[in-house]
């Protein structure tokens, strides 16, 4: 299982995943599941398109490195929205 | 007082649809604070049993913890008076999902639970484990190095505000992120130390303060090197959002952060350590 969890406003999050809800939202996929592979990868480049920043998540923990495409062996992506200077 | 005031407030046990939420919800923040803190109204919180058949975690070590007062005890151990087993069968308040149902334990992760026994009282439930009340001795210790070490906890500054669903969702995240040692700490300092693949050590405080970012000097001390502000630019996000944004970036990394932000010189680092810290972050590039 792999699993994408990003950060997103209510609005992101139902223009994604159709849940609706706010703070962080998880688009999850099987491995061996080619559809749910492919649905996961067309919603991690939806948020890509939408400024987000994707990262390798490595044990749960500790983030690892910075993801420019969609990796469906990888246990766990964290994706961030866009930033900017305060 | 104000604080134990407002932890005192019970918390509603009714669903709630998650998407509309705005309500004080009896938080991890908000135990720990009241371990912190000391009991309201000079009840005594027990730890009343733990229950590894009911775990969330059922392929982990960690059971469900009971929390009550003197009235919970004695429903709880007490068979005469309804005794444990018709306790656990009551009401079950997850406070993650506002899903008041027992199958909530399959689905639910890092979320505090709220029972009522048969009385109608309130049982904390600690799914985790980590949360235990404190001794008198352990409490006075822990008051006066409270008192010593003031820091802006955020604690003290956010209890008894409303905190909304996102928010809540957001803290969760965090403290599955970094973990129930670190995420204590941090309730109780009111920021979050990360540090850089550099060497550079950085604290982030919670909301939309500038990320601090310190220097080791020869002398093994630590001196503000920089003061770095970056923020999402949809300000709608929750604030412990921002917090995990601030983490990833400088776990990834530090010169991408600083290309995404706005950077301030610090003023306790001369120009020579400057320039040779400089050099290095763009070595590091």
């Amino acid at each position: 299982m792999g699993q994408i969890t990003f950060l997103c406003t209510p609005e992101i999050s139902r223009e994604v995943t159709g849940k609706g809800i706010g703070g962080d939202d998880v688009i999850v996929w099987d491995k061996n599941d080619l559809q749910g592979i492919k649905e996961a990868s067309e919603r991690f480049s939806k948020l890509k398109a939408l400024g987000y920043a994707a990262f390798n998540v490595v044990g749960g923990k500790k983030s690892g490195e910075f993801l420019k495409d969609f990796d469906p062996n990888v246990e766990e992506i964290m994706m961030i929205p866009a930033t900017r200077g305060g | 007082m104000a604080v134990c005031e407002a932890l005192s407030q019970q918390p509603q046990v009714s669903i709630v649809p998650a998407e509309e939420t705005t309500q004080v919800l009896p938080t991890f923040e908000a135990l720990t604070l009241k371990a912190l803190c000391g009991p309201p109204h000079n009840s005594v919180i027990y730890r009343l049993g733990e229950d590894y058949l009911n775990s969330p975690y059922p392929n982990s070590p960690y059971p469900l913890i009971y929390y009550g007062t003197e009235a919970n005890m004695n429903n709880y151990i007490n068979p005469s008076s309804g005794g444990a087993s018709s306790a656990i069968t009551s009401i079950v308040y997850n406070t993650f999902t506002g899903n008041n149902s027992i199958s909530s334990y399959s689905t639910a992760t890092n979320s505090m639970y709220v029972r009522t026994d048969n009385s109608g009282n309130i049982i904390y439930i600690d799914s985790i484990g980590t949360f235990a009340p404190m001794s008198k001795k352990d409490e006075l210790r822990e008051r006066i190095r409270r008192n010593l070490n003031s820091g802006p906890a955020i604690l003290k500054i956010r209890a008894g505000r409303p905190v909304s669903i996102e928010e809540q969702r957001a803290r969760n995240l965090l403290r599955r992120i970094i973990g129930e040692r670190e995420y204590a700490l941090f309730l109780r300092k009111g920021f979050l130390t990360v540090y850089g693949k550099t060497g550079l050590v950085y604290q982030i405080p919670m909301g939309s303060g500038m990320i601090a970012c310190y220097h080791p000097s020869k002398k093994g001390k630590y001196k503000l090197f920089q003061r770095i502000c970056v923020q999402f630019v949809d300000h709608a996000l929750p604030p412990t959002d921002a917090l995990i944004m601030r983490k990833l970036l400088i776990e990834n990394d530090e010169v991408e952060l600083r290309k995404r932000s706005n950077v301030f010189p610090g003023n306790s680092v001369s120009p020579e350590e400057r320039k040779g810290v400089s050099d290095f972050l763009v070595g590091a590039a």
